[in-house]
């Protein structure tokens, strides 16, 4: 038997949805920039950004969500030189920051 | 898990388009205009218009997050700025 869809449900999901476009779309923005991000101990450390893993939603249950996300990145600037490629584990991000122009401006 | 990743879609949606203090792990704080929160990892993104530079982005992970204060609402030309950001063209402002 399916769960009976509530007005409440419908909307939720409607919600959920538009939400995760717009985080989709910040990824998706962020792909290709320079972005710095803030690890744990606060170390900073810069990288161009190559893909975002953002599971979608039927991974997580029962973990504590925190290794939900990873991010593959190029040109890695740590203290000990460039890594070429490295993937930093979302649990170990606190923060991750970048610019954009906005081009519709007049 | 924490509190802030229990929250429902519809508790994050009160949040979009508020300038927020986002309190995360190790005592850092953040904030900016919310542009929206993931539904999947709870990740809050931040966005600022500083003066004459370009539009500044933060996403402050989900696990990190400790607590969101609503600090001020946006006026329409913000909330059309905000909406503007990530759409590839024109489109209208962001209303579920």
């Amino acid at each position: 038997e399916p769960p009976e869809v509530t007005e409440m449900t419908k909307a939720t999901q409607a919600t959920r949805a538009a939400l995760r476009r717009r985080f989709l779309l910040t990824l998706a923005a962020a792909r290709g920039q320079p972005v710095t991000f803030v690890l744990c101990q606060r170390v900073r450390v810069s990288a161009v950004l190559g893909a975002a893993w953002v599971p979608d939603g039927t991974e997580v249950g029962g973990h504590n969500g925190s290794a939900a996300v990873a991010f593959q990145v190029d040109a890695l600037q740590t203290p000990l030189g460039v890594q070429r490629a490295a993937l930093l584990r979302g649990r170990d991000v606190v923060v991750f920051g970048f610019q954009m122009a906005e081009k519709w401006r007049k | 898990m924490n509190d802030w990743q229990k929250k429902s879609p519809l508790d994050w949606e009160t949040y979009v388009n508020k300038r927020v203090k986002v309190a995360a792990e190790e005592k850092n704080e953040y904030e900016g205009w919310v542009l929206t929160v993931d539904p999947v990892s709870a990740s809050v993104v931040l966005a600022d218009f500083p003066e004459n530079e370009p539009v500044s982005i933060l996403v402050v992970l989900g696990h990190a997050v400790q607590e969101v204060n609503i600090m001020q609402d946006a006026d329409d030309d913000t909330k059309a700025r905000l909406s503007r950001i990530f759409e590839p063209e024109e489109s209208k402002a962001y209303s579920p």
